[in-house]
C-alpha cells in the first residue's frame, strides 16, 4: 500500500515538473506502466562504469556548422509566417496575456 | 512480391523510380496515366489501410506534373509521387505529427529533403500516418487512426514510420520518406515487405524535421525495390548549412553499388545477443536462409558475442524519452500547439491543460519519464549512465567494425503483431525495437530488406555497418534482394 502511495505521489510530482495534467482515467494506468518501465531501465544499475568514461551525447564528430552573424540570403516570406498564425496584429505575432 | 492492393494493373503502379523515369523522358504523357492509376488504388484501398493523413487532391497533384513537365526537370525522381511522414515539414501542407496538438499545423517551409526531392523532379503526393511525434512501434499511437499492414489488415505495420510503409508496399505511392529514432523506418518496412533505410547520423538534413530525440534522429527513405532506396538517399543526403549536425559531406552515387554480385569480398559479423532469446524461430530460419546465401557468393559469416549490446534498450529509452521531454516542452500552446482563450489565465494553468488536451498516452507517457530520469538526485544514476553505456556500446561497434565490413540481423524478433496485441504492454511494444536500437545509439547507417515471408507475412533482415558504409549496404541487400526472387 505504500508503494502504491509513493508512486501516486511521484506520477503528481512529475506531472507537475513536467505541466502535464493528467485526467483521473489516465493515472490508474500510466501508475502500471510506469512501475514496469522503471524496472526495465534500472537494468542499467547493473553495470558498473568506470568514473572516466567520457559520456556519448552525440554521435556527430564533424565540425559544427556555425555561421557569421550576417544576413544570408533569402528569409522565409513573412506573410507566409504570419499566415500559420491566428493572432497576427501589424506583421507581429500578439503573444496572449497570462499571469 | 506485393501485396494485394498492388495486383491491380500492377505493372504500373509497381513501377520502379527508374522505369518510371525512362517511361516519362520517352513520353511525357504516360505520367498522367501513371497519377491515375495511383490515384486509383488510393481510392480503392485507402479507406481500409488508412496509410495517409493527407492526401493532396489529384488535380493539385496533376497540375504539379504538368508544370514538372513544362520545366523539363526530368531528374533522377522525374514524376515520383513521395509520400511523406507527417513530421517532415512541408509548405502549404498540413503537418499533424498525427498528434491534436498540431492537428490544424500548415508550416510555411518545406525542410530540406522535401526541397531536394522537388528539385530532382519528385512530386509529394501526401503526408502519411505515424505513431504519435514518432512516439511507438505499430502505428497505433497515432491520435487519429491506426494504419493496416497491406498483407494482413489484422496486422499492425509497424511504426513510427507505418504510414509510408504501408502506402509504399501498397502502391499508394512510388516511395516514400520516414524517420527513424530507434527503429521507425526499418521495423514498418520489415513488416511491410519493402526496403527502409535509415542513414549515417548526419548524412541527411534534420532542417524541417519535427524533433523527437536529436541525437538519434535521421530521416530516410523506403522503397519497394533496394534501387529505388538508393536513388531516393543520393537525392536527399549531403551537406545543408541549415542543419548544425549536418556532416560536410558530398551525395554519393549509390546506385552504383546495387549490383548482382557483392562489390567486395565482405566479412560479415552476426551478433550473437541480437539473435537469441526472444527470436522467433520462423524468423530465425528466415534469417539462417539468407546467410547460406550470402555465403553462397563466397561471402564470410561469422559469430561474435557483444555483451553489452543487452543493455541498449534501458540506454535508449532513457535517452530517448529525456531529449522528448525536452524537445516537447515548447508545446506550450503560445508559441507551439493548440489555441485556446488564455487571457487573464496562469501561463502554468494554460500550459498544463494545453499539454492535457493535445498529448496522447505514450507521449505523456514518455514525457513524465524524461523527467524523470533528468531530476534532481537521478540524474546521474539514469541519463549520465545511460551516456556512458552508450559511448562503451559505441567503442564495442567501433571494434566489431574493425574486424567486420558489415553484420546482420533481423530486423524485428517476430512477425507483425496483430492490432491491439502489444500495445496495451510497453515491454512488449518496447522489445519490438531490441534489435534496431543500438544502431541509433552509436549513430551507424542500417537497412531494412525483405528476406523472405512465412504464411504470407514478410520477414525484415537488417543490414548495418560502420558509418557512411551505406553503399555496402546497399550492395548487400541486393543480393538478398535477389535471392529472394
Amino acid at each position: 500500500m505504500d508503494a502504491q502511495m509513493d508512486w501516486n505521489k511521484l506520477v503528481k510530482h512529475l506531472s507537475d515538473l513536467a505541466l502535464v495534467d493528467l485526467q483521473e482515467d489516465e493515472i490508474e494506468p500510466l501508475l502500471r506502466d510506469l512501475e514496469k518501465i522503471i524496472k526495465m531501465i534500472n537494468a542499467v544499475n547493473e553495470l558498473t562504469v568506470a568514473e572516466d568514461i567520457e559520456p556519448l551525447y552525440t554521435t556527430f564528430f564533424g565540425d559544427v556548422n556555425l555561421r557569421d552573424d550576417a544576413e544570408v540570403g533569402e528569409s522565409t516570406d513573412i506573410e507566409k509566417v504570419c499566415a500559420v498564425r491566428e493572432r497576427i496584429e501589424n506583421g507581429y505575432v500578439k503573444s496572449p496575456r497570462t499571469l | 512480391m506485393f501485396p494485394p492492393q498492388c495486383s491491380q494493373n500492377s505493372l504500373i503502379s509497381s513501377l520502379s523510380i527508374r522505369a518510371l523515369r525512362e517511361k516519362v523522358r520517352e513520353d511525357p504523357d504516360f505520367l498522367f496515366s501513371y497519377i491515375e492509376e495511383i490515384y486509383k488504388v488510393i481510392e480503392k484501398h485507402e479507406h481500409q489501410l488508412r496509410a495517409y493523413i493527407t492526401v493532396r487532391p489529384k488535380e493539385e497533384v496533376l497540375r504539379d506534373a504538368e508544370a514538372l513537365l513544362k520545366s523539363n526537370n526530368l531528374g533522377p525522381l522525374a514524376g515520383a509521387l513521395i509520400a511523406v511522414k507527417d513530421n517532415i515539414s512541408t509548405s502549404g501542407i498540413r503537418t499533424t505529427c498525427a498528434s491534436r496538438m498540431l492537428e490544424s499545423y500548415i508550416p510555411p517551409y518545406d525542410a530540406t529533403v522535401i526541397t531536394r526531392i522537388k528539385n530532382a523532379g519528385g512530386i509529394i503526393i501526401g503526408k502519411t500516418n505515424m505513431d504519435e511525434f514518432a512516439m511507438g512501434s505499430t502505428t497505433e499511437n497515432s491520435a487519429f487512426y491506426p494504419t493496416l499492414n497491406p498483407w494482413d489488415l489484422e496486422r499492425v505495420p509497424g511504426g513510427s514510420s507505418g504510414g509510408s510503409a504501408a502506402a509504399v508496399a501498397a502502391c499508394e505511392a512510388t516511395a516514400a520518406l520516414g524517420s527513424d529514432t530507434g527503429g521507425s523506418i526499418r521495423l514498418p518496412a520489415a513488416y511491410t515487405g519493402t526496403v527502409g533505410l535509415k542513414p549515417t547520423y548526419g548524412l541527411v538534413s534534420r532542417y524541417g524535421l519535427v524533433a523527437y530525440a536529436s541525437s538519434l534522429d535521421q530521416i530516410g527513405p523506403i522503397g519497394r525495390y533496394v534501387e529505388d532506396v538508393a536513388i531516393m538517399l543520393e537525392v536527399i543526403s549531403g551537406h545543408d548549412p541549415k542543419d548544425s549536425t549536418s556532416l560536410k559531406v558530398a551525395a554519393k552515387d549509390y546506385g552504383s553499388y546495387v549490383v548482382d554480385r557483392p562489390i567486395k569480398t565482405y566479412r560479415i559479423a552476426v551478433i550473437e545477443e541480437m539473435v537469441e532469446e526472444g527470436v522467433d524461430r520462423e524468423v530465425m530460419a528466415v534469417f539462417n536462409k539468407t546467410l547460406e546465401r550470402l555465403e553462397s557468393y563466397g561471402l564470410s559469416v561469422e559469430f561474435r558475442k557483444m555483451p553489452i549490446i543487452r543493455y541498449s534498450l534501458p540506454v535508449y529509452y532513457i535517452i530517448a524519452m529525456a531529449e522528448a521531454s525536452s524537445n516537447l516542452a515548447r508545446y506550450d500552446g503560445l508559441r507551439y500547439g493548440l489555441a485556446q482563450e488564455v487571457e487573464g489565465r496562469l501561463w502554468t494553468e494554460v500550459y498544463k491543460r494545453v499539454r492535457s488536451m493535445g498529448f496522447g498516452k505514450e507521449v505523456k507517457r514518455r514525457i513524465l519519464l524524461g523527467t524523470y530520469v533528468l531530476s534532481e538526485g537521478l540524474y546521474e544514476g539514469y541519463y549520465l549512465k545511460a551516456a556512458k553505456v552508450r559511448r562503451l556500446l559505441y567503442e564495442e561497434f567501433m571494434r566489431l567494425f574493425k574486424e567486420f565490413d558489415l553484420a546482420l540481423s533481423p530486423t524485428s524478433p517476430i512477425l507483425p503483431p496483430r492490432l491491439g496485441e502489444v500495445i496495451d504492454d510497453p515491454l512488449k511494444l518496447y522489445s519490438l525495437d531490441v534489435n534496431t536500437v543500438p544502431i541509433n545509439l552509436a549513430g551507424l547507417p542500417a537497412l531494412s530488406v525483405p528476406g523472405g515471408f512465412i504464411r504470407g507475412l514478410p520477414v525484415g533482415i537488417q543490414v548495418f555497418g560502420p558509418h557512411f558504409s551505406e553503399g555496402w549496404l546497399l550492395n548487400v541487400a541486393r543480393l538478398i534482394e535477389v535471392a529472394g526472387k
